[in-house]
């Protein structure tokens, strides 16, 4: 079936061409149901990357050793990165590389280990920080609304920093803005990260209480998860956690949570989101000052008008008040008391006036004319003017004043007649 | 208060004054002096802080590199 070169003894069914036992290997391989669904544990090695995108590694378990290959592909669903000392469980198909005749395993799972290595460690010591309290949400800070200087870790070339740059350039430029380079991937990145956060740090500490740094922004762009490894070291979440001020991590991977993040005070998705988050925007900051001097106008006005209703009142008040006023009430109540006054006067003169009149005609009536009047006349001594009641009190031939009703005579007793005393005076009263 | 007679250094700062400014004058019970003190002073911060948006430039203060003597710090 086989022909060949070689002119010996037949060797029938048992002679291969090389290509030809390669590929009947291959089939071989290919067609056992065991080989083509296989989980290996083992410790990962030797795990380089290809110019293609694949990764080639070894999956060690002691001395024994198995080629390993996880192609782009797969990749691509690959969350746990492959780290040579990690022990993992590796799913995939065993076959046979046909251009170097060696078999390998075609990966395209890989777990970790079942003591966890990489996973269990990582867990363990987020549990660790967790329990630390570097992850609690009631040690986050607030951000300052409006900050003047920002801190900024990350790697100096880039579009990372150049991104954030454009954005504060645009929404806000009143920002100092302190660089702090590190790599921020690779082997030594995470020693530069916390080198970078000593550096910030001892610049916040030199600078004047209100002249330090109001936040530091830790920025990477997106990259796979080895690539974000150093995010994930220790030393870094306590970097940030001993950060004077608040950071903001913006670690530029979506979905995965990177320990800095949840040791960071704030965390962004990308650099650009952080960016804004950090700094208002100035349109609105203009839009907040012209509604505030709004607002003070309106006080201020309505302030006026209060106070003009307060005077208002108050000069009411006021003139009730007023002296003038006052003086004019005295006033009135003088004219008042004085036409009261005057009233009781008139009262008292028309009174005083009657009884006058009432006195005139009873003194009219007892004036002695008016009895001279009636024909009797008033005897006197001359010239005592002594009133002469008795005869007895003139001698003859003395003279009398006789006082009549006109007029008056003098005249010469020529005789004299006394009466008993109390007849005369009967004698008088009959008379009248 | 003689702390508030210097000038605002910063946004922040004459923000935070604007605001504080208006909001005794819309507060309480002023005298009409201070009140329009109040106001006067709430316009010039205003301006002050229009002023500043419209002068501000975004500025590296600084880059502190590893190499200025910490780098000792590495492993």
């Amino acid at each position: 079936m086989r022909s060949s070169p070689y002119d010996g003894p037949a060797l029938g069914a048992h002679f291969f061409r090389v290509p030809d036992l390669v590929t009947y290997i291959r089939d071989l391989f290919a067609a056992d149901p065991t080989l083509v669904d296989v989980w290996v544990w083992g410790e990962l090695a030797e795990v380089t990357q290809s110019a293609a995108g694949h990764t080639y590694f070894t999956v060690r378990d002691g001395p024994a050793k198995l080629p390993a290959v996880m192609f782009r592909s797969a990749l691509r669903r690959q969350t746990l990165p492959l780290t040579a000392g990690y022990s993992a469980l590796v799913h995939g198909t065993v076959g046979i590389y046909e251009q170097r005749s060696i078999f390998q395993l075609i990966a395209d799972i890989v777990l970790p280990g079942d003591a966890g290595a990489l996973r269990a460690h990582f867990e363990a010591m987020r549990l660790r920080l967790e329990q630390e309290g570097l992850f609690a949400p009631e040690r986050k800070r607030a951000l300052p609304k409006v900050p003047r200087r920002i801190g900024i870790v990350t790697s100096e070339a880039g579009a990372v920093i150049h991104d954030m740059l454009t954005i504060w350039q645009r929404r806000y430029p009143a920002l100092e803005l302190i660089l702090a380079p590190s790599a921020v991937q690779g082997e030594d990145a995470a020693r530069q990260i916390v080198n970078a956060f000593g550096r910030l740090t001892a610049y916040h500490a030199s600078q004047a209480a209100d002249e330090g740094l109001d936040l530091i922004v830790l920025a990477r762009g997106g990259g796979s998860p080895e690539e974000l490894a150093p995010f994930n070291e220790e030393r870094v979440a306590r970097a940030i956690f001993a950060s004077p001020v608040p950071v903001v991590s913006a670690v530029g991977h979506e979905t995965d949570y990177t320990i800095a993040d949840l040791v960071a005070d704030l965390r962004a998705p990308t650099p650009s989101v952080a960016a804004e988050l950090v700094v208002p925007d100035q349109a609105d900051l203009r839009r907040d000052v012209t509604r505030l001097t709004e607002r003070g106008k309106a006080a201020l006005l309505r302030h006026v008008a209060q106070t003009r209703t307060t005077l208002d009142r108050w000069r009411q008040q006021l003139e009730r008040r007023a002296p003038a006023r006052l003086i004019d009430e005295q006033r009135r109540r003088v004219d008042d008391l004085a036409a009261r006054g005057s009233r009781a006067t008139m009262n008292l003169v028309a009174l005083a006036r009657s009884r006058v009149h009432a006195g005139q005609s009873q003194l009219a009536a007892l004036s002695p004319l008016t009895t001279l009047g009636r024909g009797y006349a008033v005897a006197t001594a001359v010239p005592s003017g002594e009133v002469v009641m008795d005869a007895a009190q003139a001698a003859t031939g003395e003279q009398i004043a006789v006082r009549l009703a006109r007029g008056r005579l003098v005249t010469e007793v020529l005789q004299r007649e006394t009466l008993p005393h109390a007849e005369e005076i009967k004698e008088a009263h009959v008379q009248r | 208060m003689s702390n508030d007679d210097a000038a605002p250094a910063t946004f922040e700062e004459a923000y935070e004054r604007l605001r504080k400014s208006i909001e005794e004058l819309e507060g309480g019970p002023l005298p009409l002096e201070t009140a329009i003190a109040r106001y006067e002073e709430g316009m010039r911060l205003a301006q002050l802080c229009n002023e500043m948006l419209d002068h501000a430039e975004l500025r590296i203060k600084h880059v502190l590199r590893e190499a200025d003597g910490d780098a000792a710090a590495a492993r």
